[in-house]
């Protein structure tokens, strides 16, 4: 319809020469103003065009208005769109204008045509005028009960854009309510959508001010609307689709049946061509199993081909977001993408970005199995055209390296690098070389007759330069013209620009002086006289000390320079893992992109409805004489720390305080809830306990932070450290100015005792406790759990301002606080700190019948003040432990090896008939089954409550539950007074993770009278670690430390040390090590077992060798699982030697060395390729009666090592010998390579007799006839290939 | 959610600009363009195609050497908004036929049509081509397509394209054919990305395929189409690697590591018979995308070998062995090479006797580039390079060259022998069949 513009003046639309074309454009849009001549409405059109194209580009035609409106009155609907597209772009800035517009949309919001009304109620809506609000309700009323769906789906999204013009028409129009009933009950599914989108921001925004919103939005996330959602969510575009799975990654299942529903429902969203949806399915798989550790693993499994599927098809822009979220997941789990590596190797035509995130990835995934391959492919890179991925790919080299695998053939790579001569190649090594160094020195006599090699010339790079210098002086006695080197150097010390070169070179010719004297002492002087002359302040300072040092004299120069050096273990991480956790919960998003979470790059105001961090922004005030300023705070939209916004509640109650120009809220006692007066006095009380007069507290907090402050001797409490002002004033502007311009003097975390968190269900008392200590609330906000309060206070006599920001999270029972201030002196931050104290855990804590975890202030007499200091220093010990057990919080993967998880196994591993009766009951009558059974069957020997449970866990978590039950009142009805049972009770329910059910069996136990122990804690313990509660089991902690019959033993600690062992956190395992130590236990074997473990999966073998040294020597011997696990970890750092040690140990100890030692024991051979040393453990195994699985082991481990190498003759004779002793093969793994090996060498002959030998003692799998089927026919044998296909089918393959 | 969209040239000028919420200032399309240009200044190559400025989150996607921008303050989806732009530039492409500058800025208004419906303050309402077509009321002005540069293979080569576009097919799925009538096509492409490395042996160490079927459908009345692919296909790879001995024109077991489908496809047969099912909406989408890595035979052979010819001499030869049956025949081939950054001049000689060649040397990425117009099945075909150095060497020169790469289309054939069969009573089915290989030789 529309014809090319040809006949026009500017030949293009981007190149307008400027004003006189907007005037001339305004004359002939006047003459066509009112025509209605026929092809009137063309000419318009190619008007209306050349309008839009200067408006797009940037040329302001707002001066157009009244012509275009006069010209919109028409029925063509492209003209129409032209002229909505203007008007909205136009209008906000022409308010007055706009206001022409509004009849003729007005009146085209009840056209007959569905798509003019929808057109023009978008337009009407999309006005952003705030005059003209008032004749937006009645179109938006009808458009949302319009018959037509497209006029619905625009009035959803419209009642939106109505509310950010005017909050309130929005609301009082009751707008949100119609938007709740359409979104549960519309049929088109565009309309639901966009409903949710609207309300999810409508009510997002008024949750700080209106309790009922914020219901409503908790509401979002309840079961029905969740699964109204789910059961429609085929129905839904995939944008749609998006919004749904984002909002059900919010949802909180009440249990695993629920959570499996959920995952079974979203599978086939994984299949998915539309990346976005296959990453919002997968974060609620990821969200939803959180707390299971084992599924977790197995959501990682399933996700993974998806992911990798994502990443290869699409655009390169695409790929990227999905593989950014695939660096994520590698990151947390290394181990299970370890096999895909070479789905990282990067391509050359990937742009650099990619390539970075994949060499990350490579370096992540290496492991023993996989380090050859990878860092032959890294290897490649670094004769990249690419200079800054080169540089990344020898950087990942080094990695990898530092990571101790395989670090042999590294280190020969790594100096094949320097043999490259090209610069930045070489002087990124050099720097990889001297970490390495420090790390495994004994390589040092391999990289120094590398690296004396290189000129110093050729090495210009400040970082390369400097550590080419350290290795100079460090390894002085081995280099022979070290001495040289180093005097060359000096001797061009005017043209070396970089400090950080000079000062290594100081240090590097004052170590070669101590090594080589005679040789050193010339450039030494040059390099003092050199460097007191450096007007480089740290330089100069550098050379004055050694020079004094030397002065005074030589020896202990050495002793200071030259020490000897311990190597580096570990190299500090980057990131820390709090910031890793939060960006995981924020996965799908672009905090995963960026590597950083949210709060670092967004404002308050953007970010999500459901971010943890958003429900801290929504901040009231209780200024009086804010309100003028917040309300425009708010739209400009400037602030980047702070946003306060005004709650009209508070204002007016506000204005009702005094006069003064600012005060802290205060709150009319009659909001008060009735127990008020209770919390008051619990407040009190911890008022006494919070450390907040006493000086020896703020010193407890020193120590926890490792200051080493000594502690005071008992005295009579001084007063209070920190004199505040009571009548503190600061307004909010000056409040916000501060906060944004100081930096944080100090950031602190803190766990809450379950009082501490009852007690900020009223806020409002929280915050008169805070003013009780002159520390003044300036603005709070949030809802349960997440509540952000600021807080300032000023010194007494001083104008010195402190301001704090406080975070709390109710459910975790964590708070953090960060105090900025304008004096920058940190200790007076702390003893703030310490001032401010909220709620660290407490000590009075009793277990009550009935209560969770309560205080109970009246029982506890005044402690005295020497067991109050005693106390201090317990509880900086506590917190020590705490801080580094917190790390360990968050379920990680590679966890517990839970034998109590068995969620997906099908089959129950024993059968028993009360089992299977009980699977077949129904809920109801599970307690009368149990009542009618036979006592025999629970007292016969091979009955076990513990395989019971588990089974029926796995199949129905309720029906265990009931089962417990249905033993507490048996044993109620019984009248039990013993303890075992009981403790025995406890430990099923660790077994089937059920904490709250432990709690009540100690509260019946409590009860009944029975004398609490230390084990029936240490049961307690047990099971809440189990169940991955490590804050109660902490307060538990607590609790027997604070009683008197019930201290921690040995035990106790060793619960902790061992759960942590298998979580793999072995620095808060080796805390707990301490702990137990500083308490005065000695380890045992159990501690020994869990230590070493523990050490070894985390691969810090340095540390299980120790802990095993430290074993032997104490006299403990060692049991099957430690040499099992030390074994592993030589192994694994591959020391052949000390695992011949080791093992001769065993064998003369007669140790049983088991099936999964063996198998480590031939990996270990098989990499080095020792057939004689299997041999020789074979005859070994075989003179000390091992058992017959192990020699099994060994057998098929030589025949496989014999089949790789080809080497068919020896292979052939370890077969039969393993064959004549009555052994078979174990796995289709080990025929398979024999087959293989006979393929490669085409002895088809010797295959055959080779099958008929085997033949009698095992049975081929379905693989190996693959295989055999493959070999044969691409060697065109095809009688053997009937044969094997015959064979086949007999086997029954087919 | 979205706060703006906006189209630049490649020179930055604003061809489409749409601001949905106004929350981000004005200015973003100029900073974000500044940003973009001087990204490689600051050492870290390309931009990534999501940024952060001052708050603002720029997100952008390179299609026919425009840039697709959105700009947010939120912390959104970044796959969402990625995905959206490559969809947006989807739908205009199925509106004009042909997507560059030219057709853009013609029908400008056009697209803000569509961007009205497509998104809605922020949120996507829909992308379908389908559905919007009952909104949108302007008539694209079509561009002629034989005044354009071909996109041939080649341009899988250019930034930001991964992937071949489609082939022939460049009509609008809404203009009206030139003498009203409508044609019953649907066209379908196999179009396959192999990478490949072989060891200096000859082995291959790596193989992948990554394939997309893509189909654009001009039927009317939304017939339902059956798929049907190979019967012996089976997804998700159990086991270990199975050694594989098939050549590729016979049949057996197809072993895909993944797929995905698009939402239209039905996939309730897809077990049993190995059948999709679809009701194709109008205009290209991708059927389903499938990663390999099964062995497989790939349809070329490669062999480049590299020989010093003393200080300041080398030379290529390059070998290319089509291994494929001689009846079919591969069309516009491209071999590329990089070549070491200090080459300065290269000479080329084919063989005697060679037709439809083209052979070149770019100087500014010291690239060699190798065109072929047809490769018969089994023919195998030479190239000699000499090679001129402005230093002397050191060190291995065959790691500073490669890896070679070459593009291709075959009809009627494709490596993964995913073979599909249509069945639509009544209309024109066009299939093709379009290859990349990426060779790693040198290792």
């Amino acid at each position: 319809m529309a014809p090319p513009a040809q006949s026009q003046r500017s030949p293009s639309p981007s190149q307008p020469s400027g004003k006189g074309e907007v005037s001339d454009l305004k004359l002939q849009l006047r003459q066509h103003a009112g025509s209605r001549a026929p092809g009137a409405d063309d000419a318009k059109r190619e008007l209306f065009k050349k309008v839009i194209s200067y408006m797009t580009i940037g040329i302001d035609v707002s001066s157009l208005f009244g012509e275009m409106v006069m010209c919109s009155v028409t029925s063509d609907i492209v003209l129409k769109k032209m002229c909505y597209l203007y008007v909205g772009n136009y209008a906000k800035g022409n308010p007055d204008l706009a206001l022409l517009t509004i009849n003729f949309l007005q009146k085209d919001c009840k056209d007959e045509d569905p798509m003019i009304r929808g057109l023009a109620l978008r337009s009407l809506c999309s006005l952003r005028v705030a005059n003209l609000v008032e004749y937006l309700v009645g179109p938006l009323g009808s458009g949302l009960k319009d018959s037509n769906s497209y006029v619905r789906t625009v009035a959803a999204s419209a009642v939106l854009k109505l509310y950010h013009i005017s909050a309130s028409t929005c609301v009082d129009a009751d707008f949100p309510a119609i938007l709740k009933h359409l979104m549960l009950n519309d049929q088109d599914t565009q309309v639901v959508a966009n409903c949710l989108s609207s309300l999810q921001e409508i009510w997002s925004s008024e949750a700080s001010t209106s309790e009922e919103a914020s219901r409503e939005r908790e509401a979002l996330l309840s079961k029905p609307v969740i699964y109204y959602f789910l059961n429609r969510i085929k129905e839904f575009s995939e944008w749609a689709q998006c919004l749904v799975l984002e909002l059900v990654a919010n949802y909180v299942p009440s249990d695993n049946s629920e959570i499996f529903d959920i995952m079974n429902l979203l599978e086939d969203r994984l299949q998915h061509a539309n990346g976005a949806v296959v990453l919002a399915t997968i974060k609620v798989f990821l969200q939803l199993t959180l707390s299971m550790a084992d599924v977790h693993q197995q959501v990682y499994e399933r996700i993974k081909a998806p992911l990798l599927t994502l990443v290869s098809s699409g655009s390169q822009e695409q790929s990227y977001a999905v593989l950014s979220h695939l660096h994520l997941l590698v990151m947390r789990a290394p181990i299970l993408f370890s096999s895909d590596y070479k789905h990282f190797y990067c391509q050359y035509n990937e742009p650099s970005y990619v390539k970075k995130l994949k060499l990350e990835m490579l370096t992540a995934v290496a492991n023993e199995s996989n380090t050859y391959e990878i860092v032959t492919e890294l290897c490649e890179y670094a004769a990249n055209v690419d200079i800054p991925i080169a540089r990344e790919s020898i950087r990942a080299v080094g990695k990898i390296a530092l990571q101790q695998y395989d670090v042999n053939a590294i280190v020969d790579r790594l100096l094949q690098f320097l043999e490259m001569e090209k610069d930045y190649v070489t002087a990124e090594t050099l720097v990889l070389v001297k970490d390495l160094l420090r790390k495994y020195p004994q390589w040092s006599h391999d990289c120094i007759a590398v690296v004396g090699n290189i000129s110093s010339k050729n090495v210009q790079e400040p970082k390369a330069k400097a550590a080419l210098i350290w290795m100079l002086g460090e390894y002085s006695q081995d280099m022979h013209d070290a001495p040289y080197v180093l005097e060359s150097v000096v001797d061009n010390w005017d043209d070396e620009h970089s400090a950080e070169v000079r000062l290594h070179l100081l240090t590097a010719v004052l170590k070669c002086f101590l090594k080589r004297p005679p040789e050193t002492q010339k450039a030494l002087g040059a390099a003092l006289a050199a460097g007191l002359a450096d007007f480089h302040q740290d330089v100069h300072d550098r050379a004055l000390f050694y020079y004094r040092l030397l002065q005074y004299n030589v020896s202990v120069a050495e002793r200071v320079v030259n020490p000897p050096k311990q190597a580096v273990s570990v190299f500090a991480d980057t990131q820390s893992s709090e910031v890793k956790d939060r960006i995981f919960d924020e996965f799908n998003s672009l905090s995963v992109v960026y590597q950083k979470p949210s709060y670092m790059f967004t404002d308050k105001e953007h970010r999500g409805p459901f971010e943890f961090s958003d429900e801290l922004g929504s901040l009231s005030i209780g200024a009086d004489s804010a309100d003028n300023v917040v309300p425009a705070q708010r739209v400009e939209a400037n602030d980047k720390d702070l946003l306060l916004s005004t709650s009209e509640k508070e204002e007016s109650r506000g204005a009702t305080n005094n006069g003064s120009a600012y005060n802290a809220p205060m709150y009319d006692g009659t909001s008060m809830p009735t127990g008020a007066s209770q919390l008051q006095s619990e407040l009190a009380i911890s008022n006494t306990m919070v450390p907040s007069h006493s000086p020896s507290s703020s010193l407890a907090v020193d120590d926890l932070l490792g200051l080493g402050v000594p502690l005071a001797p008992a005295s009579p409490p001084p007063p209070p450290p920190l004199k505040l002002n009571e009548k503190a004033v600061l307004d909010p502007g000056t409040f916000q100015q501060k906060w944004r311009q100081l930096p944080i003097s100090l950031s602190q975390d803190y766990s809450m005792s379950p009082q501490g968190v009852a007690a900020l269900t009223r806020p409002q008392a929280f915050l008169r406790h805070m003013q009780g200590h002159s520390i003044h609330c300036i603005a709070s906000g949030g809802q349960a759990p997440n509540f952000k309060f600021f807080f300032f206070a000023q010194k007494a006599e001083e104008p010195s301002t402190f301001l704090v920001e406080c975070i709390i999270n109710t459910s975790s029972a964590k708070g953090q606080i960060k105090i900025k201030a304008d004096d920058q002196n940190r200790s007076l931050s702390l003893s703030l700190s310490a001032q401010l104290n909220i709620g660290i855990p407490q000590r009075h804590v009793t277990l009550q019948p009935n209560t969770p975890l309560s205080i109970n202030p009246l029982q506890k007499p005044k402690p005295a003040k020497r067991a109050r200091t005693e106390e201090i220093k317990n509880m900086g010990f506590v917190l020590r432990v705490l801080s580094v057990a917190k790390r360990g919080l968050r379920p990680r993967l590679v966890l517990i090896p839970c034998r109590s998880q068995r969620l997906f196994c099908d089959k129950p591993l024993v059968s028993n008939p009360l089992l299977i009766k009980l699977l077949q009951e129904s809920i109801s009558r599970i307690k009368t089954v149990l009542d009618s059974e036979d006592n025999f069957t629970f007292k016969s020997s091979d009955f076990s409550w513990d395989i019971l449970l588990t089974t029926l866990k796995s199949s129905s978590p309720a029906k265990a539950h009931l089962v417990l039950e249905w033993r507490l009142e048996k044993m109620v009805r019984d009248n039990e007074r013993d303890l075992v049972p009981y403790l025995e009770l406890i430990f099923l329910c660790s077994k089937v993770q059920n904490v709250p059910f432990a709690m009540r069996v100690f509260n019946s136990m409590e009860a009944h009278g029975i004398k609490l122990t230390s084990s029936v804690f240490n049961a307690l313990i047990y099971t809440c670690l189990s169940s991955g509660n490590v804050m109660t089991a902490l307060s538990l902690f607590e609790i027997m430390q604070s009683s008197e019959n019930c201290k921690p033993n040995s035990e106790t600690y060793n619960t902790f040390i061992s759960v942590y062992s298998n979580l793999g956190n072995d620095k808060a395992m080796q805390a707990w090590y301490l702990a137990q130590k500083g308490a005065g236990f000695s380890a045992d074997l159990r501690t020994y077992e869990s230590l070493i473990s523990g050490c070894v999966r985390s691969r810090n073998f340095d540390c299980a060798d120790r802990f095993y040294e430290e074993m032997m020597l104490s006299g403990i011997m060692p049991n099957g699982q430690i040499l099992e696990n030390i074994l592993r970890g030589l192994c694994e750092q591959r020391s052949i030697s000390k695992v011949e040690q080791l093992l001769k140990f065993m064998m003369d100890g007669e140790w049983e060395i088991n099936v999964s030692m063996a198998e480590k024991l031939m990996g270990l051979y098989f990499e080095h390729g020792t057939v004689e040393k299997m041999e020789e453990l074979l005859l070994n195994l075989m003179n000390s009666n091992q058992s017959f699985a192990v020699l099994q082991q060994v057998h098929c481990g030589i025949i496989r090592m014999h089949a790789m190498l080809d080497r068919l003759d020896d292979m052939e004779y370890s077969v039969g010998r393993m064959l004549k002793q009555g052994m078979s093969f174990r796995c289709p793994d080990d025929i398979e390579k024999v087959v293989c090996a006979y393929f490669r060498r085409e002895a088809y002959e010797r295959l055959d007799l080779f099958l008929g030998h085997i033949k009698g003692s095992y049975k081929l799998t379905k693989s190996t006839y693959d295989l055999l089927v493959a070999g044969y026919r691409r060697a065109g044998l095809s009688e053997k290939l009937d044969l094997v296909m015959d064979g086949m089918k007999l086997a029954g393959f087919f | 959610m979205i706060s703006q969209f906006f189209v630049l040239s490649q020179r930055g000028d604003n061809i489409v600009f749409r601001d949905y919420r106004g929350e981000v200032p004005k200015g973003s399309a100029e900073i974000f363009f500044r940003k973009v240009k001087f990204w490689k200044e600051d050492g870290e190559g390309d931009a990534p195609p999501v940024f952060n400025v001052d708050g603002v989150n720029y997100f952008h996607v390179k299609v026919a050497g425009l840039l697709f921008v959105a700009t947010t303050r939120v912390n959104v989806s970044p796959s969402l908004v990625l995905e959206l732009l490559q969809r947006i530039a989807r739908v205009i492409k199925d509106y004009l036929g042909i997507l560059n500058e030219d057709s853009l800025r013609k029908n400008f208004v056009l697209v803000y049509e569509l961007l009205d419906e497509v998104i809605d303050f922020g949120y996507v309402q829909t992308t379908s081509t389908e559905v919007l077509k009952s909104y949108v009321f302007n008539e694209p002005i079509v561009v002629d397509a034989a005044r354009l540069p071909t996109l041939g293979p080649a341009s899988i080569f250019m930034q930001g394209t991964k992937r071949m576009p489609g082939t022939a097919v460049t009509k609008s799925v809404v203009a009206n054919e030139p003498g009203g009538r409508k044609r019953e096509e649907i066209f379908v492409d196999i179009i396959e990305k192999i990478s490949v490395t072989f060891s200096s042996s000859g082995y291959i160490l790596t193989s992948e395929i990554d394939g997309t079927i893509q189909m654009k459908s001009y039927l009317t009345g939304n017939p339902e189409i059956r798929l049907a692919l190979n019967e012996e296909l089976s997804i998700g790879r159990g086991g270990r690697s199975i050694y594989d001995y098939n050549s590729s024109t016979g049949s057996g077991t197809v072993i895909l590591d993944d797929c995905n489908f698009h939402e239209s496809v039905h996939l309730d047969s897809f077990d049993i018979d190995r059948t999709l099912t679809l009701v194709p909406p109008d205009g290209e989408f991708p059927v389903m995308n499938y990663r390999m890595t099964q062995e497989f035979k790939p349809p070329f052979r490669i062999n480049a070998l590299i020989e010093e010819a003393g200080a300041l001499r080398a030379e290529v030869i390059l070998k290319v062995r089509a291994e494929f049956p001689s009846s079919i025949t591969a069309n516009t081939i491209q071999v590329q090479m990089p070549l070491p950054p200090y080459t300065t001049r290269v000479s080329f000689e084919l063989e005697p006797g060679a037709v439809g060649n083209t052979t070149d040397f770019k100087e500014a990425n010291k690239r060699l580039e190798w065109g072929l117009k047809k490769i018969v099945g089994g023919s195998e075909h030479t190239l000699r390079a000499k090679l001129t150095f402005s230093q002397e060497l050191h060190g291995n020169i065959t790691r500073e060259a490669g890896p070679v790469s070459m593009t291709f289309t075959i009809p009627m054939y494709n490596a993964s022998r995913l073979q599909e069969f249509q069945w639509n009573p009544g209309a024109t089915a066009h299939r093709n069949v379009t290859g990349f290989i990426a060779l790693n030789l040198f290792h």
